[in-house]
C-alpha cells in the first residue's frame, strides 16, 4: 500500500503520482472529467559569497495542479498537497469553481484509464468510477485532443545528480574558496541539484510520468575593491559534466582582466558575443516563435492580413534553430507539465522560419495533424568552423561581451531589447584585446544582429536553468551599445 | 450524471442566494434541496463557508495549535540534534485570482510548507518541504543541523545574532472582511456592477470600466518558533486592483487622442481584505472620472517627437516611487551592497565596503527617505520579522545623506562601527523575511518612506514655477544590476512651456545616474501628492520574492536626459 501523504524517496514516484490520481478520481462527483498535473521535486543548494558558504538548503515540494472538466466547463486549482484531506479539498474547490464557466458541451470522454511503457498503449485500469448508469448518454469523442501522443523518452536523469549530497556539495565548493582566498578575491557561487518527477494523468487516458534531474554551478568573482567582475556558469542534467573548477578559473581570469575599466564611446561596435552573451539575447527570439500571435498580427513573424513569415527568410543563412528532447546536450522532459508531447523540430532552417509553435489543438482544428508543435523554450543554435580567439584576431575594431544582464523587451514587432553588459566587456584592436571597458546599456534585436553576421563558433551548454540552450559565439557588426554605465 | 449545470447556483439568483445563505444553517437547508453526491461537494467539512467560497477550506484559518506544535517540535528536534540556534517557520498561504478585469475566476491555490534554520559553529542549514507532520518536523531539523554541521568544516565565521526580546504572541493584518470568506460569486458581481454607470447612448464615444490585468487576493497565515523561547503566528493579508476608466472617440482624427484612460484610486495593492474593495467608494469616483476623461478626450492636445537634450523635469509621485524603488531600495541592503547577491542580481553603488558610504551624501538635502515594517499601510508591515524582531522606524536617507542600510540580525554587526561611532547598538532592523516557509530567509524590503515637501508645492505648482521643461506623468523604470545607472522608457511626458503644459511629446526615454538623479532633486511635492504604491522584489538563489509598499510624492529634478527611445547607437 503506497502512503500518497509522503512520498517514499525525496519526490514522487510513477506510482505515487497514479495511486494521487485515482484517489482524486474517486473523490470526484457529478462526473465529467479529472486531471492531475504534478512536479514533485527535490533540491540540494549551496551558496557562497564572500569566500564563504552563506545559504544552503535540501527542499522538497510539490506543485499540484487539478482539473475538473463537466461538460466543457474546465476549472483548474492549485497546492502543494498531497494527502487525502487536501487532495479532496482540492478537487471540491475545482468543482465549485468551474460552475462559474460554461458548458461547452465537449465530451472527451474515455472510459479507460491507460498508461504507456515501451512497447506502447496499455490499459491498465477500466474505471467505472461514476456508477451512474448513463453513460449511454456519452457520445463518442470527436476530437481526441487530449489522448496519447508518442514521446521521446531521453536520459535525462542521473544518479550522478541525484547522489550529491550535503557533503558532496560542500567538498566541491571547498577548494574554490581556497583559491579565492589565495588570490584575494571575493567569490559568489551557486551549486543547485534537483530531481525532478512530472506526472499528466487524467481519465481521458494519459498516464504520463517522466523524471529527470537538472544541476547547474555558476560563479562570480570580483576583486575586494568592487573595480572588476568575471562571471563563469552552465547547467546539465548530469552533475558530472559540470567542471566547476574550470569555470571558477574562467569567472576569476575574467575578474583580473576586467579591472579598472575604462570608458569608450557608446555606439556601434562589431561584436565578439561569447556563448552565454549568445544566449541572453537570442532567447527572447526563439520563446516569440509562436504561430497564434503571428497570425493574429502580432510580434515579429507576423505579416499583414493575418499572415506570416513561415517560409520567409528572416536570419542569415548560416542560423539553423532546431529543438530536440533527444539532442543529448539539450536533453529536456519530452512532454510539458500540462502534457504537451515536445517533438523534435527545426523552427529556423538555414535563416528561413520553418515552423512556429502551436498546441495540439490547433495542429487537429486547423492543421489537420494529429500533434501539436509547443515550444520548450529549450534550443539549439547551428554553429560554424571558428573560435573567440580567431573571431578576436580577425577584429579591427570591436567589444567582446560576456554576457548580458536585464534584457527587456522594448519592441516586441521589431523585437527591440533593452538591457546591460556584465561581468566582462573588453575592447578589441587590431586583432587583440587592448583594454577592459566599461559596462554599456544596449539596444538591439536579434533579428537585426543575426543578418548582420560575421562568423560562428562551435554551440556549447550555456546557463539556463530549466531550459537547456546550446549555442555558438557569434560575431557581428554594428550592434548597437547605447550609453554607458559605470557598474561593475 | 446529468452534470452539474442543472443544480448550480446559475440557476438561483446570485444575490438572492448571498444574501440569505450566510449561515451553516442556511447551507444545509440549501444542500438537503440537492441529490445526495452534490450535498457532499456543498458541505466539505461541514465549514458554513465551504459553499459560499468554493475554496475548500480555504474560507477557515488553520489549527494554530497544530502550527504551533509543529514548529515547537522541529526546534526541539533541532536542537537536540545539536543547533546552537534553531528557527522553524509553516506558512499556509491562500490566494485567487480574477482576471478580465475581475469578471472571470483566473486562479486558485493554497500551499502549505514547513522550513528549519538552524546554526551550528557558525555556519547555517536549512530545510523544507510541503509535508506537515511531527516526523518531518524532525526529519527536516536532523537535516538541516546535518547541512550546517558539514557547512561549519569549512571556513566558519562568527555569527553573531544579537540580544533581542523574545517574541510571543499572534497579530493579524488589520483587515474587517476576510476576502475569502466572500463568495466568488459576489466578488465577481462587485466588479460586474459598475458597468450600469457607465453613459451608454453618447453617439461617437464607447466608455469601459476595467480592473487591471488580475485581481487578486491573498492570506498567509505564519508560525514562527525559535530556540530562544519566541512564538509567535500572525496573518498577513493584501489584495489589490487596478481600476481604470476608458473614455473612446469613435471617430478617427489623428490630432485628437483617441482614448484617454483614468485610474481610479484608493483600490491598488494593499494589506487589506475585501473591506477595500467597498471603502474605495469607486461608485462616487466614477462621475469624476467620466468627466476628466472627457474633458481630455475632446481637447486638442497636440503631440510632437520629443528634442533630445537635458531638461528641467516635473515627476509625477508614482514616477518617484518607481525611481526610489530602482536607486534605493536594492542599493541600501546590506547584504546586497557588501556582495552576497553578487552571483545573481547584482551588487549596489553603495559598497562592497559600506563605511565608505554611511555618513556622505548621496543626493540632495531635500531628499529624505526611512524604512518602516510597522506602517500601518505597508505590504512589508509584520509585527515580527521573521527573526522575531519588532520592527521601527528608521532612517536611511535623511537630508540627502545615507545614514542607514536594511539589516538582519546577523546582517547588523557587520556596521557595528558605524553604530557605535554614533552612539548606538548594532540591531537589526526587523527586515528579514522568508516569503514561504520553504525559502532560506533572507533580508528584504521594508516599506519605504519618502518624507514630503511643504504643503504649498505640488505636483501642478511645480509645474506652474516652471519656465520650460518637461512634466512627466508616467513610466517605465529600470536600472543596472548595481542600481547605478537607468532609464525611465515608455514614457508619458508632456512640454512645460511658461508654466503651462503643452504638447505631449512623443518617443522620449530619460537617462540618469542614481547620484546624479538625486542630486539634481529641487524640488518635492507636498501631501497633497502622496501616493503609496506596491512594489515587488526578487533576491536569492534559488529565487525568492517579497512585496512592500513604498510612499512618495511628487519632484521636480533639474538637467535631467533625455535622449530618443529608438535610437540605436
Amino acid at each position: 500500500m503506497i502512503n500518497s501523504s509522503k512520498p517514499a524517496s525525496r519526490f514522487l514516484s510513477e506510482a505515487e503520482c497514479a495511486e494521487i490520481i485515482r484517489k482524486a478520481v474517486d473523490i470526484a462527483v457529478a462526473g465529467g472529467d479529472t486531471a492531475l498535473m504534478i512536479e514533485g521535486s527535490w533540491s540540494g543548494n549551496l551558496r557562497y559569497a564572500r569566500n564563504r558558504i552563506s545559504t544552503t538548503g535540501d527542499i522538497r515540494s510539490n506543485d499540484v495542479v487539478g482539473m475538473r472538466d463537466i461538460r466543457g466547463a474546465i476549472a483548474y486549482v492549485h497546492s502543494n498537497q498531497i494527502d487525502d484531506t487536501e487532495l479532496e479539498a482540492s478537487i471540491r474547490r475545482a468543482e465549485r469553481i468551474l460552475r462559474l464557466f460554461p458548458e461547452t458541451g465537449d465530451r472527451r470522454f474515455r472510459e479507460h484509464f491507460v498508461t504507456i511503457d515501451q512497447a506502447g498503449w496499455r490499459e491498465v485500469v477500466n474505471s467505472d468510477r461514476h456508477g451512474s448508469g448513463d453513460t449511454d448518454s456519452l457520445e463518442p469523442p470527436a476530437l481526441l485532443m487530449q489522448t496519447i501522443e508518442p514521446y521521446a523518452k531521453p536520459k535525462i536523469f542521473f544518479d550522478s545528480t541525484y547522489n550529491v549530497n550535503a557533503e558532496e556539495r560542500v567538498a566541491k565548493i571547498k577548494p574554490l574558496l581556497e583559491s579565492a582566498r589565495k588570490a584575494n578575491l571575493m567569490a559568489a557561487g551557486y551549486i543547485e541539484v534537483s530531481a525532478h518527477g512530472r506526472a499528466v494523468m487524467d481519465t481521458w487516458g494519459r498516464a504520463l510520468y517522466y523524471p529527470y534531474t537538472n544541476s547547474q554551478f555558476s560563479v562570480t568573482v570580483r576583486d575586494p575593491e568592487g573595480t572588476g567582475s568575471g562571471w563563469a556558469g552552465v547547467d546539465f542534467n548530469d552533475w558530472n559534466r559540470i567542471d566547476l573548477v574550470r569555470l571558477s578559473e574562467i569567472a576569476k581570469d575574467k575578474c583580473l582582466r576586467s579591472r579598472n575599466p575604462v570608458a569608450v564611446e557608446p555606439g556601434r561596435y562589431t561584436a565578439i558575443l561569447e556563448p552565454q552573451a549568445v544566449s541572453d539575447i537570442f532567447s527572447p527570439l526563439v520563446g516569440s516563435l509562436d504561430r497564434i500571435s503571428a497570425e493574429s498580427g502580432r510580434g515579429a513573424f507576423s505579416l499583414p492580413d493575418g499572415n506570416t513569415k513561415l517560409g520567409l527568410k528572416v536570419l542569415d543563412e548560416r542560423i539553423t534553430v532546431s529543438a530536440d528532447p533527444m539532442d543529448p546536450d539539450l536533453g529536456f522532459p519530452p512532454f510539458s507539465r500540462f502534457g504537451h508531447v515536445y517533438n523534435p523540430v527545426n523552427w529556423i532552417e538555414h535563416g528561413v522560419l520553418k515552423e512556429l509553435s502551436y498546441y495540439r489543438n490547433y495542429g487537429i482544428q486547423i492543421l489537420g495533424s494529429n500533434s501539436g508543435l509547443p515550444n520548450s523554450g529549450s534550443y539549439r543554435l547551428s554553429g560554424g568552423d571558428t573560435n573567440v580567439e580567431e573571431m578576436i584576431a580577425s577584429t579591427r575594431r570591436g567589444l567582446l561581451v560576456t554576457r548580458f544582464h536585464g534584457i527587456y523587451r522594448i519592441d516586441p514587432d521589431s523585437l527591440l531589447l533593452g538591457g546591460y553588459t556584465r561581468d566582462g566587456l573588453w575592447l578589441v584592436e587590431n586583432g587583440k584585446i587592448s583594454k577592459a571597458v566599461k559596462n554599456f546599456r544596449i539596444t538591439e534585436s536579434p533579428l537585426f544582429i543575426f543578418n548582420n553576421l560575421e562568423s560562428l563558433g562551435e554551440p556549447v551548454r550555456v546557463f539556463r536553468p530549466g531550459y537547456p540552450t546550446v549555442v555558438p559565439p557569434a560575431k557581428v557588426r554594428d550592434f548597437s551599445f547605447t550609453s554607458l554605465s559605470d557598474a561593475v | 450524471m446529468k452534470g452539474m449545470g442543472k443544480y448550480s447556483m446559475r440557476n438561483i439568483s446570485r444575490r438572492e442566494f448571498v444574501g440569505t445563505t450566510t449561515s451553516a444553517a442556511a447551507v444545509a437547508a440549501m444542500a438537503s434541496t440537492l441529490p445526495a453526491k452534490l450535498a457532499k461537494a456543498y458541505s466539505f467539512e461541514a465549514s458554513p463557508y465551504a459553499i459560499l467560497t468554493g475554496s475548500g477550506t480555504a474560507a477557515d484559518l488553520a489549527d494554530p495549535e497544530r502550527m504551533k506544535k509543529l514548529v515547537l517540535h522541529a526546534v526541539e528536534a533541532a536542537r537536540t540534534a545539536g543547533a546552537r540556534y534553531a528557527e522553524a517557520r509553516v506558512t499556509r498561504t491562500v490566494s485567487q485570482v480574477f482576471i478580465k478585469d475581475g469578471q472571470q475566476f483566473g486562479k486558485d491555490q493554497e500551499d502549505l510548507t514547513i522550513g528549519v534554520r538552524v546554526l551550528v559553529d557558525g555556519a547555517w542549514g536549512f530545510a523544507a518541504s510541503p509535508y506537515w507532520d511531527l516526523d518531518e518536523a524532525v526529519i527536516l531539523a536532523k537535516d538541516a543541523v546535518n547541512q550546517a554541521k558539514i557547512n561549519a568544516s569549512v571556513f566558519p565565521e562568527e555569527i553573531d545574532l544579537g540580544n533581542y526580546p523574545v517574541a510571543q504572541g499572534t497579530w493579524s493584518t488589520p483587515i474587517r472582511i476576510d476576502p475569502f470568506k466572500v463568495s466568488i460569486e459576489e466578488k465577481m458581481d462587485f466588479f460586474a456592477s459598475f458597468d450600469g454607470l457607465l453613459p451608454r447612448h453618447v453617439r461617437g464615444r464607447l466608455y469601459e470600466l476595467g480592473f487591471g490585468q488580475s485581481v487578486s487576493f491573498f492570506r498567509q497565515e505564519r508560525t514562527v518558533a525559535n530556540s530562544e523561547g519566541s512564538l509567535f503566528s500572525q496573518t498577513l493579508y493584501n489584495c489589490g486592483a487596478d481600476p481604470r476608466l476608458a473614455v473612446k472617440a469613435d471617430i478617427p482624427n489623428e490630432t485628437r487622442k483617441e482614448q484617454q484612460i483614468v485610474y481610479g484610486k484608493g483600490m491598488s495593492m494593499a494589506p487589506a481584505g475585501w473591506e477595500l474593495f467597498l471603502d474605495a467608494n469607486l461608485r462616487e469616483q466614477i462621475p469624476e472620472m467620466i468627466e476628466e476623461a472627457e474633458s481630455n478626450l475632446f481637447r486638442f492636445i497636440p503631440q510632437k517627437p520629443v528634442e533630445v537634450g537635458r531638461y528641467d523635469m516635473v515627476i509625477a509621485a508614482p514616477v518617484m516611487a518607481s525611481l526610489i524603488s530602482v536607486t534605493l531600495s536594492n542599493a541600501t541592503q546590506l547584504d546586497r551592497a557588501m556582495g552576497f547577491e553578487a552571483n545573481a542580481g547584482g551588487t549596489s553603488y553603495l559598497g562592497p565596503d559600506p563605511m565608505k558610504y554611511l555618513g556622505s551624501a548621496l543626493g540632495s538635502s531635500l531628499l529624505t527617505v526611512h524604512g518602516d515594517r510597522s506602517f500601518d499601510k505597508g505590504l512589508a508591515t509584520v509585527k515580527w520579522d521573521d527573526e522575531g524582531v519588532m520592527p521601527e522606524p528608521f532612517p536611511i536617507i535623511d537630508k540627502g545623506k545615507l545614514v542607514d542600510y536594511q539589516t538582519t540580525r546577523e546582517q547588523a554587526p557587520w556596521i557595528s562601527e558605524w553604530y557605535s561611532s554614533n552612539g548606538r547598538e548594532a540591531k537589526s532592523h526587523g527586515c528579514s523575511c522568508a516569503p514561504y516557509a520553504d525559502n532560506f530567509p533572507l533580508q528584504h524590503a521594508p516599506n519605504l518612506i519618502m518624507h514630503p515637501g511643504d504643503d504649498e508645492s505640488s505636483f501642478s505648482s511645480m509645474i506652474d514655477n516652471t519656465e520650460n521643461g518637461i512634466a512627466l506623468f508616467g513610466g517605465r523604470t529600470g536600472t543596472d544590476f548595481q542600481s547605478l545607472a537607468g532609464s525611465i522608457s515608455d514614457t508619458t511626458m508632456r512640454e512645460i512651456v511658461n508654466g503651462k503644459l503643452g504638447a505631449y511629446l512623443v518617443g522620449g526615454e530619460v537617462l540618469f545616474t542614481s547620484r546624479e538623479l538625486w542630486k539634481n532633486l529641487i524640488g518635492v511635492g507636498g501631501s497633497k501628492d502622496r501616493v503609496l504604491t506596491p512594489r515587488f522584489s526578487s533576491k536569492g538563489q534559488p529565487a525568492q520574492g517579497a512585496v512592500y509598499s513604498i510612499e512618495a510624492y511628487s519632484g521636480m529634478v533639474k538637467e535631467v536626459t533625455v535622449v530618443d527611445q529608438g535610437r540605436k547607437g
